[in-house]
């Protein structure tokens, strides 16, 4: 199993499309910095909203690209059957395929913001509040991928970034679609609610949010995550089974 | 060592109907037949990828005693090298060897893989990007995944396809020495170059028309068959199908 994670970490530091990702997101900090001077009043608000929200949408981008790359590609190039033949369980092949693009994942994500609250703490003051929400942004970029993983494996890679993205976009607009009276109750049942991640306009203007909204939406995410992992094992199983 | 009981095997249609035969515990068994016939088929269900739909195939004990035991005892190359031309040959190799060898025997693995790898002259293209690999370097690459291990049942589905006449030599000698009738160990191979199959094998099983049309020793049936018909249904479909 590590060495299947490894070899998918290994690949994907030569992964030209990660590669143009990771430039833009540090074009894009650099841009939120030179914006922030031409601005009158609140620079630390426009440094914020703009570098904290291009990482955010980078991030999920990666995730969504990842997840669909990486779901189907053993079972397309056949790679599949030369791990069947070898002494490793298939839970323990999902796992190597389904971590190794995750743990790059992260580790994008997590050194890429960490670097940029130690870069605002060190331009106005180190937030606590922003470190939580570097969380939550790793947290909903872990679940886009594992949703992106999912639709992988049952669709080919430009229809499931498609189906996946219009379930993130349905899942951000929960928050209007819930509110309204035609929507049944059971509705969001059916896609993970990614309106719950929001937080940022708390963040801009310093509203800290209580204890309680960080711990639910916390253990909301998780809650999805593990249900799209054990809804993509099934299917990563019922797959292998059929490919010979 | 390993049994066939009566197999059927379908798909949309049957490819293999009441097949049963046993195959010797050691030495070099190929499986020939036209194109379409069951080779491939056969050769999966006894790398327990895919179960039969009647009957049952039994492995003996010196195999392993369940299924993982027998995957760690067990060899497989497919007919088309699955390569990450992301990968070096060396990287590739110790990838997949890893997943035999215990971690603590890393010299020992590294020393396997270039005494193998020089003998089958691939040994200075090791650090060479998968990319930049002919098709017989990529066989060969494969091969040497397949074989590191030295297990005790090995399987190639036409190893010798795509190599050179050099490579097929270096190979067949490789094969000749580590898989002999006093090996104890077995080697099962599919082909349809007969003259190679006469020199390779001590044991011939055919799959024709989803039945087995012969299983007996290489003398046995390059005395007795008429090697042409086996063939020549191929040929009769081809033709049929250019039509």
């Amino acid at each position: 199993m590590k060495s299947l994670i490894f070899l998918d970490c290994y690949r994907l530091f030569s992964d030209k499309i990660l590669k143009k990702i990771l430039i833009f997101a540090l074009l894009s900090v650099f841009l939120a910095l030179g914006l922030k001077e031409v601005t009158y009043g609140v620079p630390h608000r426009i440094f914020l909203d703009l570098g904290l929200g291009i990482l955010h949408w980078l991030f999920l981008f990666s995730a969504f690209y990842l997840g669909q790359k990486y779901a189907r590609e053993g079972f397309e190039n056949k790679s599949m059957i030369l791990y069947k033949v070898r002494p490793i369980s298939t839970f323990s092949l999902f796992l190597g395929k389904i971590l190794g693009p995750l743990l790059f994942l992260c580790s994008l994500c997590f050194f890429t913001l960490l670097s940029f609250w130690l870069f605002y703490g060190l331009l106005y003051s180190y937030s606590f509040f922003l470190l939580k929400g570097i969380g939550i942004i790793l947290l909903e970029s872990v679940l886009c991928y594992m949703l992106s993983f999912f639709v992988g494996l049952n669709f080919q890679q430009g229809v499931s970034l498609l189906i996946s993205s219009a379930c993130f976009f349905i899942g951000k607009s929960f928050s209007f679609i819930l509110k309204q009276d035609f929507s049944p109750a059971w509705i969001g049942a059916l896609f993970p609610d990614f309106s719950r991640f929001e937080f940022k306009q708390h963040l801009l203007y310093q509203q800290d949010l209580p204890l309680f909204w960080w711990l639910v939406t916390t253990l909301y995410g998780l809650i999805w995550i593990v249900i799209f992992f054990f809804l993509s094992f099934i299917l990563f199983r019922k797959k292998i089974s059929q490919l010979f | 060592m390993i049994y066939f009981r009566q197999v059927y095997k379908k798909f949309t249609q049957p490819i293999l109907e009441d097949i049963s035969f046993s195959l010797p515990s050691s030495g070099v068994v190929a499986v020939i037949g036209p194109n379409g016939h069951g080779k491939t088929t056969s050769l999966k269900m006894m790398l327990e990828l895919l179960p039969p739909d009647q009957g049952e195939i039994l492995f003996d004990s010196s195999l392993g005693k369940n299924q993982k035991e027998r995957k760690y005892r067990r060899g497989f190359m497919p007919e088309r090298p699955i390569i990450f031309p992301f990968l070096s040959g060396r990287e590739y190799l110790r990838h997949f060897c890893s997943f035999y060898f215990p971690k603590k025997s890393k010299e020992d693995v590294e020393e396997k893989i270039e005494n193998l790898a020089n003998y089958l002259e691939l040994g200075k293209f090791l650090e060479q990007k998968i990319e930049g690999y002919s098709k017989g370097m990529c066989q060969k690459l494969c091969f040497i995944a397949s074989a590191l291990h030295l297990p005790q049942c090995l399987i190639l589905d036409e190893p010798f396809s795509g190599l050179d006449p050099r490579g097929r030599d270096l190979l067949k000698s490789y094969l000749k020495e580590h898989y002999s009738p006093s090996s104890q160990k077995l080697l099962i191979m599919t082909g349809h170059v007969l003259a190679e199959i006469e020199e390779m094998a001590q044991y011939i099983l055919v799959l024709q028309n989803k039945k087995l049309h012969f299983a007996g020793e290489n003398k046995h049936f390059f005395s007795t068959i008429d090697t042409q018909k086996i063939f020549e249904h191929q040929f009769e479909s081809e033709v049929n199908i250019d039509r």
